[in-house]
């Protein structure tokens, strides 16, 4: 009877599902994802394949992008290093007058006020290479009043017009502008948040001011703050270790490092996630003395420094997740690292026979850059169980500032593999 | 489809030509979705399985015995794929438990009123285990022994999960026809209009019987 009856629902789904009759119709979409299989591309899935594309370019954006605005062609003699953080506040708003300076000016004149922040957000991020200088300038303008939307679309417009037209000449300046810079007092929390809105609705453009704004604290706070009352933050623990290839100029001349480190990663939505952490990396590396800058001068110049620095990284990474199914996910990550430079042991190769400079140079403990580096990488993680997950991250690290006593220019780029304890994890599985 | 003109496709396609391709996957498109979708979750994942299998078919055309019957071989193909796919997409599956089941009325159910789409769905919301070994089973006509080395499990394990599959479906059936014509609908808010022209003032709540009652 029981046999009889499990038949029964049997049938009823091998008659019914027998045939879907016009309930698949075709779709000329599914053929032309056949035809690409059959030109020659691999039967992978169509999704699975659709979402690497998708994030190899959007890894590729980045990183043109993030080239462009950060690494000017002109190497200038701005000081990158970590103290001369204040006297760069200073020197702004000397330049460009204090707020009330400013005030005054913008009360007179409409243009004056917004095109001078507008000149100096425009030019420290174009000349100078170093990071400091740019969050120097943030807090600048925190004093000289928030950039709000309009400011930073001043800041774009006026740019091409710039050399042409004298600042203080200009009159033809939208009322909103004026307003939002006059706006001084620290209470102009509503004008900070829009300012925080934009910045990171355009972050694509101007990676400069979303990291920027990232590196600002009060702004910082405001970022996340919805989500993480309404999602409960997960935690993640993972060992992560890497070789990966340093170069300064071009990939041309590369050596291989090695990484290994703890991080913490918070998940602070379902899609974005915060990654902090410790990684112990030795980065050596060789270099033409073009590219090396030394305040020792050297009788003959030598042709050439081979490098190996102990640097402990620190990141400070945001994540996005885009893409989560069957146990594979695939994330996005951008964020900032900060190198504290534990030995740096330089090695200089002279072309003559009798050099006549010093041949090695060692330093311990002394460079550190908070914030310098920016990182870009791609995550694939996979469930092992629920607990534990193995992952495969291709990173590139590229410098906002001169790194160690050579302040050079010093790329990483490299592949991680790591594996992952999930401490606690906000969706019970399936 | 004539078989003279299936075989011209046939041989179009062992020369690689595209139209005969085209044309003979437009052919068969509808059977061969038909099999990917009991399998996939949903549409998308279907037509990826499809066109897989629609590979592998092309690629070892070959290899068909053109005396059997072309469906039987596709059907087989796609079949496989499906379970390849599941394969790859193996996760701890086979730790879901029951639920609690309600007492179900002894019915027919091959004389069940259930069009093409309410089963689909069904079929498509057990958990992916049970719905390969119950496609398998129930449909393909596969013993226990032969899921069991196809999906590397034991004998024991299929059973006990077509036998879950078919509990999960008789508790969607049941659903089905105490609401006819919706698988699975839960709503007990009652609606009111917004839009009152009598009185402006009116102020709108939104009454749950459930937590009313």
């Amino acid at each position: 009877m029981k046999e009889e009856k499990e038949d029964s629902i049997d049938k009823l789904f091998s008659r019914g599902l027998n045939d879907p009759g016009e309930n698949a119709p075709y779709r000329e979409g599914d053929w032309d994802a056949m035809e690409a299989m059959l030109n020659g591309r691999k039967p992978k899935g169509i999704v699975r394949s659709l979402v690497l594309l998708a994030g190899a370019a959007a890894a590729m954006l980045l990183l043109v992008i993030g080239w462009l605005y950060l690494n000017p062609a002109q190497k200038t003699g701005t000081p990158p290093q970590v103290v001369k953080t204040k006297p760069q506040v200073q020197q702004d708003t000397g330049k460009y007058g204090p707020p009330a300076q400013q005030l005054a000016e913008s009360k007179s004149n409409a243009l004056s006020a917004s095109d001078s922040s507008a000149m100096s957000a425009n030019d420290i991020s174009r000349k100078s290479r170093s990071f400091f200088t740019l969050s120097a300038d943030a807090g600048g303008r925190n004093t000289a009043g928030k950039l709000g939307i309009n400011d930073i679309y001043t800041a774009r417009v006026i740019k091409p017009n710039r050399d042409t037209t004298p600042p203080d000449k200009t009159v033809s300046m939208a009322i909103n502008t004026t307003k939002t810079d006059t706006l001084i007092t620290p209470k102009t929390d509503k004008l900070a948040n829009n300012s925080m809105k934009v910045d990171s609705a355009i972050a694509e453009k101007k990676p400069v001011l979303a990291s920027v704004v990232d590196d600002i604290k009060p702004n910082k706070k405001q970022a996340a703050p919805a989500s993480s009352a309404a999602f409960k933050p997960t935690f993640a623990l993972s060992f992560v270790a890497s070789p990966d290839i340093n170069s300064v100029k071009g990939f041309s001349q590369n050596k291989v490092g090695t990484n290994a480190g703890l991080l913490l990663t918070m998940g602070v939505s379902k899609k974005w996630s915060i990654t902090t952490g410790a990684i112990y990396a030795d980065k050596p590396y060789l270099t033409d003395f073009a590219n090396y800058s030394s305040a020792y001068k050297f009788t003959s110049n030598p042709a050439s420094v081979s490098a190996s620095c102990i640097v402990l990284d620190i990141p400070l990474n945001i994540g996005y997740q885009v893409y989560n199914k069957g146990g594979n996910k695939f994330s996005l990550g951008t964020g900032l690292s900060s190198y504290f430079m534990l030995r740096e042991n330089y090695t200089f190769n002279y072309t003559g026979v009798y050099p006549g400079g010093p041949a090695t140079y060692n330093i311990r403990n002394k460079n550190k850059h908070i914030m310098g580096i920016l990182n870009l990488n791609m995550t694939y993680q996979r469930e092992i169980s629920s607990k534990f997950g193995v992952g495969v991250q291709p990173y590139y690290k590229l410098p906002l500032t001169g790194i160690g006593y050579g302040q050079v220019n010093l790329k990483s780029a490299g592949v991680a593999v790591g594996v992952t304890w999930n401490i606690n994890s906000a969706l019970k599985p399936k | 489809m004539g078989e003279e003109e299936l075989y011209r496709l046939i041989s179009g396609c062992l020369k690689d030509d595209r139209l005969s391709q085209k044309l003979l996957y437009k052919a068969f498109y509808g059977f061969a979705m038909g099999i990917c979708l009991r399998y996939a979750a949903n549409r998308y994942e279907a037509s990826e399985i499809m066109n897989q299998g629609f590979y592998k078919v092309f690629k070892n055309l070959n290899k068909y015995d053109i005396t059997k019957p072309f469906k039987a071989w596709l059907g087989r193909i796609m079949v496989n794929t499906s379970i390849d796919y599941y394969r790859s997409n193996l996760k701890i599956a086979y730790t879901e438990e029951l639920d609690k089941a309600e007492h179900i009325n002894d019915t027919e159910y091959a004389d069940q009123n259930l069009n093409y789409n309410d089963l689909l769905e069904m079929i498509t919301k057990l958990p992916r285990a049970y719905r390969t070994i119950f496609n398998l089973f129930a449909i393909e006509g596969y013993t226990h022994e032969e899921i069991g080395d196809m999906l590397n499990i034991s004998t024991g394990t299929s059973k006990s999960n077509l036998h879950k599959a078919r509990e999960k479906l008789k508790v969607m059936i049941a659903e089905n026809n105490r609401i006819p014509g919706t698988v699975n609908k839960q709503s007990n808010d009652n609606i009111i209009s917004i839009t009152q022209q009598s009185n402006p003032n009116l102020s709108v709540s939104f009454v749950n019987n459930v937590t009313k009652q």
